[in-house]
């Protein structure tokens, strides 16, 4: 909880005054709110659906601005994987109003960090500022929902940037390309199982048609969320957003296409040969989507099963049994259902198959014998420690907001979440690790080094 | 904010949650010949067993109250740092000091984690930018202390003993000179306490001496390719040992490279990324202490633009040491650095870790407030004095990550390399 002063909140008479000779789509409304100790946190939205959220937060002179669409690689069509990253690439280029290079140009000179990000569910366009700078970034942001222009040349150029970026992250990189194998296995229908940086193939395809038809098709102010945490004023937040925004009206978004991922019947596996010293291995089981009742239980079975080096799976693959170098576990919070993952780096020597049937033991164990009060306890006290942290940052707070809005269309589960981590009981735990952390229910991956780099492995 | 030369302070009541942060004046510069990795195996055998705590259980006793607690170590300074919920914080200290004070540096967890060290030893050479890195080091800082693996290499791992990390230990964990640092809820008399249960409860001995050494210096650009089977993308760094981070021309100096490839919009980013789209990222940094610093530019071209993207860093390069930067660059990244400033010391947590680093490096202690003004007063002749002074084309140092059948005739004819190596990735 924080301490200070309560905020006030923002009354119907601030609203009036700054709704008089406003058109329709202008018109701002306060939706709701929440209040975490003394701090307010407030949602609105103009009358064209743009959705907004104000953490006012004056105790360090800097600002937080998000911008989120709801559109990510999951909208993505068969033969285009890559575009909603592509398209992320090019909203940084000239508008009607400003010419190439500018925005970024703007920004800097104001002393902002810019960038962006996409991601399966979602695209986001992030910055952060010093106090007194919401006329540009407001103004900035405006005009590249409503006015980028795009030509052949920016595409081009742009789009041997990302093929850069997949090279890196992927095509180079052992543990990308593990990644990337995991989620082709593991989504046979949804395109969860594309990329989200784009098979190479396809972002060669791209056309610059294709990107202005993404564009029209979801970046519009009724599949947009602002959440703005720090140093600002509400009033004055909204009546930019007003000016900049409210003569834009509601756009059609595109209904994304539909693939849901049919149940899986049985375990899925593979084995890739990677340039690398020692074995890897990641499991993935299917679990629900983050609304699902059962999401909060299966994120405190993971905490409690990897997170820190007392977690059961680290002391039996790494500490007693000296299989694995590392371990690491993982939680989907997707809109659609996702996975809990897990995954383990072989010490010298040691395979991913004993890793995998050590994992197995451990989770029979788990499930016949139940947890303890004490490591539930733990578990919640890692998990209110980890939201404390997060607190800490106006850009970490205006990311959990804009992530909550556009997942889980709840921006207030962003503070609920502790509260279901905190109920979750030991039966919970057990009941949701034998409900889906069956094998029939899961896609294995081990990658094994390759013979050049067994043949010259050390000892 | 409280400071006195032994302890630091942010005070932040917001959240109930304080980070802290024990900062001793030890590091891998201590390790002996043959023995590199013992400064950093140390380090981290604190968290693996002490007082009345067997590994697992002192992992239990910080997880069970919410709390991280690690230890980093680095060259010169070992760093023990965690937090804990404000309704732990007791139990807290307690840990950290037994963890600093009592040691058990048991032989059988010695020898876990030297298996796991070799594991992550393999580990760098899969990931393309870390053997960059290394490799430019060890090059870079050739016979001098600063060039020795951090970490070891498996050879001084295998030759490690007990009583090698016992007598590290004693010899050289020390109160003198030592830091203790917390940012959160807690105040002056609480981090007091903390200090006197933690770092004043060692032993006071010997601050580690810094070995003289002198840096090597040669003609034009040294390449060196490390040579990996199947790249596609090649990682490149160009660097070159220069000021520290007291030297009067470091700020000038740290303004012209952030010109040059501090920011987006930078020369080397706008030249290499935006206008041509060879690399995702290109970037030039400067990065320094008390004792020396170290210039580097860094993009990761395909293949086929490796070679030109080198030429055209070069070449700009070049003709940044010869017409400098003018005052309309300088003005605008100086209201970039002047704006930006906030950005480091936004969070309690993030102004402690700058205020240790201003300490650790005998920095003034006004270094952080004052840093906006000394960036507003600085003239186009400072910055251009400072880089033709302290930044050359001799002396640099030219690493790629590469298949060397893809690329190694074609440095080899590349008029800029005064001379050409190549290491296989393995190399240690």
């Amino acid at each position: 909880m924080t301490r200070g002063h309560a905020a006030a909140g923002t009354g119907a008479e601030l609203l009036s005054e700054l709704n008089e000779g406003r058109s329709p789509t202008a018109q701002v409304r306060r939706i709701s709110e929440y209040r975490y100790g003394h701090a307010l946190v407030e949602e609105f939205a103009l009358g064209n659906g743009l959705q907004i959220i104000v953490w006012e937060d004056s105790s360090a002179p800097v600002i937080a601005y998000q911008t989120w669409f709801g559109v990510g690689s999951r909208h993505e069509n068969e033969g285009r994987s890559g575009i909603a990253h592509l398209f992320e690439h090019l909203m940084f280029k000239a508008t009607k109003n400003h010419p190439e290079g500018e925005f970024d140009q703007l920004m800097e000179r104001a002393g902002a960090h810019a960038n962006a990000a996409t991601w399966v569910d979602w695209t986001y366009f992030h910055q952060k500022l010093p106090k007194g700078n919401l006329t540009l970034v407001v103004g900035l942001e405006a005009d590249r929902m409503e006015h980028l222009t795009l030509n052949a040349s920016a595409l081009e150029a742009e789009r041997e940037v990302v093929k850069n970026e997949r090279l890196g992250r992927v095509d180079n990189d052992p543990d990308g390309q593990l990644n990337e194998l995991l989620y082709r296995l593991a989504f046979e229908k949804h395109p969860y199982g594309r990329p989200t940086i784009g098979w190479m193939k396809d972002i060669e395809a791209i056309t610059l048609e294709d990107c202005l038809q993404f564009y029209r098709d979801y970046y519009a102010p009724n599949n947009a969320t602002i959440t703005v945490v720090g140093d600002v004023e509400t009033r004055e937040l909204l009546a930019l957003i007003q000016a900049h925004y409210g003569h834009m009206g509601p756009k059609e978004v595109a209904a994304e296409p539909i693939a849901p991922e049919p149940p899986q019947q049985k375990e899925r596996r593979e084995t890739l040969s990677q340039s690398i010293s020692t074995e890897k291995m990641v499991i993935a089981y299917r679990i629900p989507e983050v609304q699902h009742p059962d999401h909060p239980s299966l994120c405190v079975l993971s905490e409690l099963l990897t997170e820190g080096e007392s977690s059961l799976v680290y002391q039996r693959l790494v500490a007693d049994l000296e299989l694995a170098s590392d371990i690491w576990g993982w939680v989907s919070s997707f809109h659609d259902p996702g996975l809990m993952e897990f995954g383990a780096s072989m010490l010298p020597g040691e395979t991913a198959r004993d890793a995998e049937k050590a994992l197995d033991e451990l989770l029979c164990e788990v499930a016949a014998q139940g947890i303890t009060d004490r490591a539930l306890r733990k578990t919640k006290n890692g998990m209110e420690a980890g939201q404390l942290r997060g607190l800490a940052d106006t850009a970490a707070r205006a990311r959990g907001l804009g992530e909550a809005a556009v997942t889980e269309k709840d921006w207030k589960r962003f503070f609920e979440e502790t509260k279901l981590f905190l109920e979750v009981t030991a039966d919970d735990v057990v009941r949701v690790l034998r409900e889906y952390l069956r094998a029939e229910n899961r896609t294995v991956v081990h990658a094994l080094p390759d013979d050049d780099t067994r043949a010259q492995a050390p000892g | 904010m409280m400071s006195d030369r032994s302890r630091l302070m942010v005070e932040d009541r917001t959240w109930p949650i304080t980070t802290t942060a024990n900062v001793l004046l030890i590091g891998a510069i201590s390790d002996p010949l043959g023995k590199e990795g013992l400064s950093a195996l140390t380090g981290e055998l604190l968290s693996r067993g002490a007082g009345p705590w067997d590994r697992a259980q002192l992992a239990e006793e910080i997880e069970f109250i919410g709390s991280t607690l690690s230890v980093i170590s680095g060259v010169l300074t070992t760093i023990v740092t965690g937090d804990a919920l404000t309704r732990h914080f007791g139990q807290y200290e307690a840990i950290v000091g037994k963890l600093l004070g009592e040691p058990r540096f048991e032989a059988e967890e010695l020898e876990k984690l030297k298996r796991q060290v070799a594991a992550d030893l393999l580990a760098v050479r899969e990931n393309d930018d870390l053997l960059c890195r290394k490799h430019l080091a060890r090059t870079i800082y050739r016979e001098t202390p600063f060039s020795r693996p951090r970490c070891g290499t498996l050879a001084s791992l295998e030759a490690i003993t007990t009583q090698d990390v016992r007598g590290f230990y004693d010899e050289h964990y020390t109160r003198a000179g030592a830091l203790t640092a917390a940012a959160g809820d807690i105040d002056s008399a609480q981090l007091d306490g903390f200090a006197e249960r933690t770092t004043m409860a060692l032993e006071c001995r010997a601050v580690q001496t810094i070995p003289t050494y002198s840096m090597k210096t040669h003609p034009g650009i040294e390449v060196l390719v490390v040579d990996k089977p199947g790249r596609t993308q090649v990682p490149v760094l160009i660097g070159s040992p220069t000021i520290n981070a007291n030297h009067p021309d470091y700020l000038p100096l740290v303004v012209g490279n952030t010109i040059f490839g501090g920011t987006f919009t930078s020369r080397l980013s706008q030249e290499i990324r935006e206008k041509r789209g060879w690399s995702y990222g290109a970037y030039s940094s400067i990065i320094a202490d008390k004792h020396f610093g170290t210039f580097v530019m860094s993009f990761s071209p395909a293949v086929k633009d490796t070679l030109p993207a080198i030429e055209l860093a070069v070449d700009m390069f070049c003709t940044l040491l010869r017409d400098g930067v003018t005052t309309d660059e300088l003005d605008f990244y100086k209201n970039y650095l002047i704006n930006s400033h906030a950005f480091s010391i936004d969070t309690s947590v993030r102004r402690l870790r700058q205020l240790i680093t201003m300490q650790v490096n005998d920095r003034p202690p006004d270094a952080l407030e004052t840093f906006p003004q000394r960036v507003a007063d600085l003239q186009v002749e400072d910055v251009n004095r400072a880089i033709r002074k302290h930044l050359g084309r001799d002396n640099l140092t030219l690493v790629a990550v590469a298949t060397a059948d893809d690329l190694y005739k074609d440095l080899g004819e590349w008029k800029g390399a005064s001379g050409l190596n190549q290491v296989d990735y393995r190399s240690e």
